[in-house]
C-alpha cells in the first residue's frame, strides 16, 4: 500500500551534502503493524516524513496505492495527508489556542467530503479514549497523556488507513505511555488500521509485526 | 463556503487574542481612509458649493470678454489691461441683433471709495442696465431697484449689496435713502438687495457691491466702455446659436483674439476643474498614509506567520494546502485592512458631521466604496507577501519550529 522505490535523501550543509537516506526500497502492506526502529540521528523521522508525505525524496519514489506521489500536486498530496494519513507526533502537536474539540475537528476544515457529522465523530472519538469530559479545554491546560490522546482522535478523525506515529510515547511517563501503545494495538487490530510507529525503544520496536531496523540511513 | 467562515472565524480569534496589536495595525489604515474620504468629502461639498453659487447668479448666460479667456481649459485673466477689444454701446445695440438674446446688459466694473459721511469704504462699482437684476437673480430686500427710466435720465441713484450697507451704516435697512459720495459725487441709496452669500469661493461677492445705472456713472467712465457684456439666451438650448451669432457681429469690427464669448458654465467647469486637481493632490498626499498603514500590516502579518510557524506545519500535516494557508493569512490581512477601512469611515463620518457647521463638506457614497475597495486592495497587496511566506514554508520545518 505504501512503497518506497530506491528512496534516497540528501540534505547540504552549505555545500556540503550530507546523506540522511540511503536507497532504501520498502514495502508496507495495508493493515500491517509495522514499527521502524533506530538511534536518534539514524534518518528514521526523514523515513517518517517520506512515508508521510511531509517531505519529497531526493531520489526514487513513494508509491500510495500504486500512485507515484511525484507526479502529484499539493493539492492531492494534502488531500492524501488529509483522507490516508493520521499522524501522532511525540510533541503531540496540538494547536494551543484551539481547544480539544477544535483541534479534533482540525482535519475537517481541510476535508473535501463535507457530508459527515464531524462533530459526532469526535464525540464519539473523545469518549472512545477517555477525554470527553476535556472537550472545551486548552492543550496546555492537560496533561501529556489526555493530549496525546486527543492527538490520536484528531488522527482518526477522517477515518484514515495509515496511522503514523513518530516516537508517541516519547514525552510520557511508562503509565501513559502504556495507555497509547495500547490503544495503537487496538487501532490494528480492531480498527484494521495501518499502524507504523518509529521508536528508538526496543521494547516498542518488538510489538510490531514487521520490524524495520534503521541505521545510518540504511535499513536492514 | 464553510471553509471561507472557518477562515474569517480563525482570524477574527487570531485578532481578539491579539486586541492590541490589532487596534494599532488597523490604527494605520483607519487614519489613512479617513483623511482620503475626509479629503474627497471637502472636495465634493466645495465643488456642490460652487456649483450652487454659480447658478445662483443666474443660467444660460454668456459673458463677452476683452481678450482671451478661457484657453486650453483654465482661466487666464486677460481684461481691458491686457489689451483686447473695449466694449462701448455700439456693441451693446449691436448685439441686440441677436436673436436667441433676452438681455443684453453691458458691465462697467470700477474700485471706488464710497463714504457715507462717517466711514469710508474701498468697493466695488458694477454699473449696468436695469436688466442685470433679473439675469443675476438679484432680490431687493428694502427700497426698489433701478429702472430703466433711472438709467435714461441719469439718475444719481444706487442700490447697494447687504455687507455694504451694514458697513457703511451699521443695518442694511438704515442704509435706505441714504446718500453716500463715489469718489466724491453724491449718490441715494434706493434699494438694499437681498444677500446671496458666499463670494470668496471662486464667484464675485455680490453682497459686497455698489450697482448704478451705467449711464448714471460715465462721470466715473469718461471712456463709455464696458468691461464686458452680458448676454442672457432665451433658453438653454439657443446658447449655441448665440455664440455664434454674437461672435460674428463682433467680428466686423474686432479681430477674433481680442474678445471672448465665454459660457457661465465653462467657466464653472474651469473653477471646479483647478479645484478637482487642488483635490486630487491632497488626496494623494492622504493616501500616502494608506500606503504606510499597508506596510504596517505587511510588518505585523510577518510577525504572525513567524509566531504560527508551528500551527501552519501541524495545519500542513493534517492537510491544508498551500493554497487554504495563503487564503488563512490573506483572509487576516483583509480583515485587518478592512476594520480599519470602516473604522476610518466611521471616523470621517463624525468629523464631517462636525465640520458641516463651518465648511462644505460631503462624503459621497462613492467615495465610502472606493475607501472600502482600497482597504480590500491594500489587504490583498500588503498581506500576499507574508501570506506566500506562510504557504511555502515546508511542513517538516514548519512543524519542528520551536
Amino acid at each position: 500500500m505504501i512503497r518506497l522505490d530506491k528512496v534516497t535523501k540528501v540534505f547540504y550543509l552549505g555545500n556540503e551534502p550530507l546523506t540522511i537516506l540511503h536507497p532504501i526500497t520498502l514495502n508496507i502492506k495495508k493493515s500491517s503493524f509495522v514499527t521502524i526502529v533506530g538511534p536518534s540521528g539514524s534518518g528514521k523521522s526523514t523515513l517518517m516524513y517520506l512515508l508521510g508525505l511531509l517531505d519529497a525524496p531526493t531520489t526514487g519514489k513513494v508509491f500510495i496505492n500504486d500512485i507515484d506521489t511525484s507526479r502529484l500536486s499539493d493539492e492531492k498530496i494534502s488531500a492524501l495527508r488529509n483522507q490516508f494519513i493520521g499522524f501522532i507526533f511525540q510533541q503531540f502537536n496540538l494547536v494551543n489556542k484551539l481547544t480539544v474539540m477544535e483541534n479534533i475537528l482540525l482535519p475537517s476544515i481541510y476535508s473535501l467530503d463535507k457530508s459527515q457529522d464531524f462533530k459526532q465523530r469526535a464525540f464519539d472519538l473523545m469518549s472512545r479514549f477517555g477525554i470527553d469530559h476535556r472537550k472545551d479545554s486548552f492543550p496546555n491546560k492537560i496533561s501529556g497523556g489526555e493530549q496525546q490522546r486527543a492527538a490520536i482522535a484528531r488522527a482518526l478523525l477522517l477515518n484514515p488507513e495509515v496511522i503514523l506515529a513518530d516516537e508517541p510515547t516519547g514525552n510520557l511517563d511508562s503509565k501513559n505511555g502504556k495507555i497509547i501503545l495500547d490503544y495503537l494495538k487496538t487501532l490494528h487490530k480492531e480498527d484494521k488500521k495501518t499502524v507504523i510507529i518509529i521508536t528508538h525503544e526496543q521494547q516498542i520496536a518488538a510489538m510490531g509485526k514487521q520490524k524495520i531496523k534503521i541505521k545510518d540511513g540504511r535499513i536492514n | 463556503m464553510e471553509f471561507i467562515l472557518t477562515t474569517i472565524k480563525t482570524g477574527v480569534d487570531n485578532f481578539k487574542r491579539n486586541k492590541l496589536r490589532t487596534f494599532l495595525t488597523s490604527l494605520g489604515i483607519l487614519i489613512g481612509v479617513a483623511s482620503v474620504v475626509l479629503l474627497l468629502a471637502l472636495g465634493t461639498g466645495l465643488k456642490k458649493y460652487i456649483r450652487n453659487q454659480f447658478e445662483s447668479l443666474g443660467t444660460n448666460l454668456i459673458n463677452v470678454l476683452p481678450g482671451q479667456i478661457l484657453q486650453g481649459g483654465g482661466i487666464r485673466p486677460g481684461g481691458g489691461a491686457l489689451g483686447g477689444a473695449e466694449f462701448d454701446e455700439k456693441d451693446v445695440q449691436r448685439l441686440k441683433r441677436v436673436q436667441a438674446a433676452q438681455y443684453i446688459i453691458p458691465i462697467f466694473i470700477k474700485s471706488i471709495n464710497v463714504s457715507s459721511g462717517k466711514e469710508t469704504k474701498f468697493a466695488d462699482l458694477y454699473a449696468s442696465s436695469e436688466e442685470v437684476f433679473i439675469a443675476r437673480n438679484l432680490e431687493r430686500q428694502y427700497g426698489r431697484l433701478f429702472t430703466r427710466a433711472d438709467n435714461a435720465k441719469r439718475a444719481k441713484v444706487v442700490v447697494v449689496g447687504p455687507n455694504l450697507a451694514k458697513n457703511l451704516f451699521g443695518t442694511a435697512e438704515s442704509a435706505l435713502s441714504r446718500n453716500i459720495d463715489i469718489n466724491d459725487q453724491s449718490y441715494r441709496i434706493i434699494g438694499i438687495l437681498k444677500s446671496k452669500g458666499g463670494g470668496g469661493f471662486g464667484g464675485p461677492d455680490f453682497d459686497s457691491f455698489v450697482y448704478a445705472p451705467y449711464k448714471s456713472v460715465f462721470s466715473l467712465n469718461p471712456k463709455k466702455t464696458f468691461f464686458s457684456i452680458l448676454i442672457k439666451a432665451k433658453d438653454e438650448k439657443s446658447t449655441n446659436s448665440l455664440k455664434t451669432q454674437a461672435k460674428a457681429i463682433l467680428s466686423q469690427r474686432y479681430d477674433e483674439e481680442d474678445f471672448s464669448l465665454v459660457e457661465q458654465t465653462e467657466i464653472l467647469n474651469a473653477v471646479t476643474s483647478i479645484f478637482a486637481v487642488m483635490n486630487s493632490v491632497l488626496v494623494l498626499i492622504g493616501a500616502i498614509s494608506l500606503i504606510v498603514g499597508g506596510i504596517g500590516i505587511m510588518n505585523i502579518m510577518y510577525v504572525s506567520v513567524v509566531e504560527r510557524t508551528r500551527e501552519i506545519g501541524i495545519r500542513r500535516a493534517i492537510g491544508a494546502t498551500k493554497q487554504a494557508i495563503l487564503t488563512q493569512f490573506l483572509a487576516e490581512s483583509v480583515l485587518l485592512s478592512l476594520t480599519g477601512g470602516l473604522g476610518g469611515v466611521v471616523v470621517s463620518y463624525l468629523i464631517t458631521f462636525f465640520i458641516q457647521q463651518y465648511f462644505p463638506a460631503e462624503i459621497s457614497i462613492m467615495s465610502v466604496i472606493i475607501a472600502f475597495g482600497v482597504s480590500t486592495l491594500i489587504g490583498v497587496g500588503f498581506g500576499v507577501f507574508p501570506a506566500r511566506k506562510a504557504a511555502e514554508l515546508s511542513p517538516i520545518e514548519a512543524i519542528r519550529y520551536e
